[in-house]
């Protein structure tokens, strides 16, 4: 008997091709947009790109009043700056007016102004004027020091040029066990909503068992087959079609679009379960707890599965971040957090202890949503139909 | 007027789920709008990047350096934890973590050579950035040390030296120092999300009512034109196009009033109106080329997802990759986030032979056009069924 | 012989709000009967099947059935029991055979049996070739023949059928009323609603007559014909009244009315024998030219209008 149930369910669930491409395609189709989207930035060149600078001389004519040596001093510094690798873009020789034209409309991220002083000229605030203003700062400072050396000496001059220069002095080191993708996070988000999703699944499920909901349901409650036996093997058809949409999602990140997940294969899908779980049981609680028309459980439905995912991150990673900061309690038991945070703490160390937890909470929320919605459906007695 | 009045009584029957989407949805609108603040401001205002220090020396010169990253970047307190600092830094609370060794002072002060070590976020502009600041720190302490100055002296002298910096001229940054402007901005930028994922699936539903074959049919036998029902029916999503753009317009004078000036205020304002224009077309053309609302739902959410992440409302076009800024611009959201950014850096000026502003509302209602045209023909094919 | 009762249900009362939905109603219907429920649109027939079989809450009363209370947990009861609503209860998504095999699969566990149920289901509905059809694909005539398989595979000894022939042509109605007479043949018990009294009158063994939500009157079609005063009525196309015109047909045996318009002549009797006969011969002995003739039995319309001053269908 069971083993029929499940059969039918599957198959009605499989067949009705719109619920299906949702579930199976929708993520898909999102996690290509995403990758579409971040594929730039995972390109090591791209991230930083040159600054665009230009040196010219002051309009009045007048040069640099520090001593020429000086003056060449710093167009070396520049020309070491630039090149091949370099993060400098020096463009040739021009004029004040046309320097300041190409300013205006992007060419240059800056203009270098030899007079009196050392001058900077930007047309914007962003990130390549700061480096910029940095790399000048520090050739100043750098003067300042060579100056009040030369006060001790041409031997301390010539230490302290030496010193300056040195290599060596800030060692960068990995932080995280493998490779993590900066956008990895989106991508986490992206699999935890489509778990939650799951909730359609619970939704529809519901309505095929609620008498005053459908047809066939009212059928499937006057046979003598129990209620129980009905919820249960529509529960775990869902789940079954879930699992293996989320088994495509996986495969289709990790060896179509080659984001990294980490190692232990094993785990995602104990995490993938759990969310599954906790999504389906999400969409029977909405289903038998709301009461009014389809349409308004579907909105309900929707808006919270779309709300949950946004707080845990996927339209702007820093949420997450900030709801930690202030309301960490909804972090702890937001399911599209939690089944997002199983998957950074599995691909980013073999940390195991956070990775259970969070699962641990998502089974315990199935549970919670599953027990209630049953003790509402047990319960469930029509006053119309 | 049956038609309008029936379209009304029906979006009045379905008020409940728009109703539901749109709180939803308006608190995703505010809340994203608050933490753009925290990371966009990074690329706009002051730079300031969020860092933190591990002085394992607790010496005078892991502080000095401390101080010194300090004045013009955000020092976030992280403890020494690795799995902490990794989780600081995957949501860029803290883009660098110096690590002062043990006994680093003794060795720098007697020439020794001892690193510092540092993790950053992979390959960012931020990082490098403070990677310069240190090494800037470091290269002019060596050279007061090399050249013999006391360790107290040259820490002094490093201090002072490192004062000096270029003067720099700022041209056509008129924007306003004030942190709300920017969430203004996101605000309204967000709000093309919502606005794709509102409408067409609230709007669309009801306009698939009127497209349902018996329906259709049964009204193609009416005597009532063919013109006349269309003329309706347009008004009726007119109205209800200007009904939600007022409501988040009346949303946004509410909370951001303050913000910004009347023209500022004027051009967002006119932006969404173009694209509510757009969605409103779309969920026509949706309408047209659908069946059932579930198909236009989930749909809807496909679209609004993906265009949002594709056209730069929820990640900035900066960050995205070469090759897709091609596809880019078939988003309309690109278009919309086009001309809210040239707002926000345009400032009072907005109105001021801005190309870009006019240029990309034309485009919006190019789409607009578009879509309706679309819809115009599946009409038009429907009739001679 | 004393009959089974298998249905029994006693003052029940079913509130929808302030509309009372059921009042008091009665009901006994007996094994091996095809029991009639015929009433008006909103008179509370399907409200009564609800309730029956414990789909729906009831304020007051009690239902037995078999014997026994039923309830929503009354497994056993419900095994016997058969359903066929108005509305096409099938899912979209299973062809005709998973559908049947499906809501059969409630009812019985062996597989085996089951398949054979479900074949002999099907060659009753006469859906062989749409075996492997989808609901959607199908007309509305076949949808309403998979609704019933759905409902009957199982064998169940009491099948409820509520308006199965609405929007059905007349060849398929056939079909369905023969269908269900088979049914009854093989020992099944049928309770059938509906407000179309000739389907009612051509199968039904016994009749209840509801309105608002109360039980009118009750009985076999000769028993409720019975109860109103009109028999027979039979129209006389006559050019030309005799003198004493209309009353003399008044004093005729039997008759409590008679009408004459349009040179048409109406007169209703109360009951007896060879009224046709007698009125022929009164005619022809008066001398009374005449034409078409016309003999109408009373219907179940007018048992209800007469009962309840209202037509059966408005």
């Amino acid at each position: 008997m069971f083993w029929q149930l499940y059969q039918y369910r599957l198959k009605r669930l499989v067949n009705d091709k719109v619920q299906l491409f949702w579930t199976a395609m929708f993520p898909i189709v999102l996690g290509t947009f995403f990758y579409l989207a971040f594929s730039g930035i995972s390109n090591r060149e791209e991230t930083l790109k040159s600054i665009a600078a230009a040196v010219v001389q002051q309009e009045q004519g007048g040069k640099y009043t520090g001593d020429s040596e000086n003056a060449a001093a710093f167009q070396q510094f520049l020309l070491a700056l630039s090149g091949e690798d370099g993060v400098l873009e020096l463009s040739e020789e021009k004029d004040y007016k046309t320097a300041a034209e190409q300013l205006l409309d992007g060419t240059l991220d800056g203009v270098i102004v030899l007079g009196e002083n050392i001058r900077l000229e930007f047309s914007e605030n962003g990130i390549n004027q700061t480096i910029l203003k940095n790399l000048v700062d520090r050739y100043l400072q750098g003067e300042q020091a060579i100056t009040a050396a030369g006060e001790k000496g041409f031997d301390a001059v010539k230490k302290a040029a030496e010193a300056m220069f040195r290599e060596g002095q800030n060692q960068e080191k990995s932080i995280s066990e493998s490779n993590m993708d900066p956008f990895a996070q989106y991508f986490f988000a992206l699999m935890a909503m489509s778990c939650l999703f799951g909730a359609s699944f619970g939704l529809i499920n519901t309505q095929e068992i609620q008498a005053d909901q459908t047809k066939v349901a009212v059928r499937r409650l006057v046979s003598p087959t129990r209620k129980g036996m009905a919820v249960a093997t529509d529960f775990l058809a869902a789940f079954t079609v879930q699992m293996c949409a989320f088994f495509l999602l996986n495969f289709y990140l990790q060896l179509v679009l080659h984001i990294n997940l980490g190692e232990q294969q094993g785990k995602i899908v104990l995490a993938g379960a759990a969310a599954n779980l906790a999504g389906i049981a999400l969409g029977y609680f909405i289903g038998v707890a709301v009461k009014g028309k389809p349409t308004v459980k579907h909105s309900i439905m929707m808006g919270t599965v779309l709300g949950l995912s946004f707080l845990s991150g996927l339209m702007q990673a820093g949420i997450k971040y900030l709801i930690e900061k202030y309301f960490p309690l909804i972090n702890r038991i937001n399911p599209a957090a939690l089944t997002s945070d199983c998957f950074y703490h599995l691909s980013v160390s073999a940390d195991t202890k956070q990775y259970m937890s969070c699962v641990i909470v998502l089974f315990a929320e199935a549970a919670v949503f599953g027990v209630l919605s049953t003790m509402i459906m047990r319960r469930e007695r029509y006053k119309s139909l | 007027m049956q038609t309008f009045r029936l379209f009304m009584l029906l979006v009045k029957r379905n008020l409940l789920s728009v109703v539901i989407y749109l709180v939803i949805f308006v608190i995703i609108a505010i809340l994203g709008a608050a933490t753009v603040q925290d990371t966009q401001m990074q690329l706009y205002q002051d730079e300031a990047i969020g860092f933190t220090v591990q002085n394992r020396d607790n010496s005078r010169l892991g502080e000095e350096i401390k101080a010194y990253l300090s004045e013009k970047n955000d020092y976030i307190e992280v403890s020494d934890d690795l799995s902490e600092l990794r989780d600081a830094m995957f949501y860029r609370e803290i883009y660098y973590a110096l690590i002062v060794p043990e006994g680093y002072e003794e060795a720098v002060c007697s020439g020794k050579s001892m690193a510092l070590e540092n993790y950053k976020v992979q390959d960012s502009a931020m990082g490098y950035y403070l990677d310069m600041a240190v090494d800037g720190y470091l290269s002019v302490l060596r050279a007061y040390l090399a050249a013999g100055f006391e360790p107290e002296e040259a820490m002094e002298k490093t201090r002072e030296s490192l004062k000096t910096s270029a003067e720099v001229t700022v041209y056509n940054a008129p924007f306003s120092e004030k942190a709300a402007s920017s969430q203004t901005n996101a605000y309204f930028r967000y709000l093309s999300y919502i606005m794709l994922a509102v409408i067409p699936t609230t709007l669309g539903s009801i306009l698939l009512i009127f497209h349902k074959d018996k329906v259709y049919q049964r009204m193609l036998c009416s005597s009532l034109s063919f013109r006349a029902r269309n003329t309706q029916l347009a008004l009726g999503t007119v109205v209800f196009g200007i009904a939600i753009w007022f409501v988040f317009e009346v949303i946004a004078l509410i909370m951001y009033h303050r913000a910004v000036s009347a023209y500022v205020f004027l051009a967002y304002g006119m932006n969404m109106f173009c694209f509510v224009v757009l969605c409103v077309a779309l969920s026509v053309m949706l309408a047209f080329l659908t069946k059932t609302t579930q198909i236009i739902s989930s749909l809807s959410v496909i679209i609004s997802l993906g265009m949002s992440f594709l056209g730069g409302v929820f990640v900035p076009m900066e960050i995205m990759g070469g090759s897709i800024l091609k596809i880019v611009k078939f988003m309309p959201t690109y278009w919309y986030v086009t001309v809210n950014d040239v707002i926000l850096d345009t400032a009072d000026s907005v109105f001021q032979k801005n190309a870009v502003l006019w240029r990309g509302m034309g485009v919006q209602i190019l789409f607009a056009a578009v879509f309706f045209s679309i819809a115009m023909v599946a009409s038009k094919r429907r009739k001679f069924v | 012989m004393e009959q089974n009762v298998i249905i029994k249900v006693e003052a029940l009362v079913k509130r929808y709000k302030e509309l009372i939905a059921l009042d008091h109603f009665n009901l006994e219907v007996y094994e091996g009967e095809i029991f009639g429920l015929l009433g008006p649109n909103g008179s509370g027939k399907s409200t009564t099947i609800s309730c029956i079989l414990a789909l729906l809450q009831y304020d007051k009363g009690t239902i037995e059935v078999f014997g026994q209370p039923i309830k929503p947990d009354s497994y056993e009861l419900k095994r016997k029991i058969g359903v066929v609503l108005q509305d096409v209860a099938v899912f979209d998504e299973l062809t005709v055979y998973e559908n049947i095999d499906y809501f059969c699969g409630l009812y019985v566990t062996d597989k085996k049996l089951r398949r054979q149920y479900v074949e002999e289901a099907i060659d009753f509905v006469e859906l062989k070739e749409f075996s492997k059809f989808y609901p959607k694909k199908l007309s509305g005539g076949l949808l309403r023949r998979l609704n019933i398989a759905c409902g009957i595979a199982h064998k169940p000894k009491l099948i409820f059928m509520d308006e199965p022939t609405v929007a059905v042509d007349p060849q398929s109605r056939n079909k369905i009323l023969e269908g269900i007479k088979q049914l009854n043949r093989e020992g099944a018990t049928i309770v059938y609603t509906s407000h179309y009294m000739e389907e009612v009158e051509q199968i039904c063994t016994r009749i209840a007559i509801m309105d608002g939500g109360k039980n009118l009157a009750i009985g076999t079609k000769e028993e409720l014909k019975d109860m109103i005063k009109t028999g027979e009525t039979i129209q006389v196309e006559i050019l030309e009244l005799p003198e004493g015109g209309v009353e003399k047909f008044r004093a005729l045996p039997h008759v409590y009315r008679a009408e004459y318009a349009d040179n048409h002549l109406k007169v209703y009797y109360t009951k007896g024998q060879r009224n046709l006969v007698r009125l022929i011969d009164y005619l022809k002995q008066e001398n009374i030219s005449f034409g078409k003739v016309y003999s109408e039995l009373p219907t179940l319309n007018d048992v209800f209008l007469e009962i309840t001053g209202k037509q059966l269908r408005d």
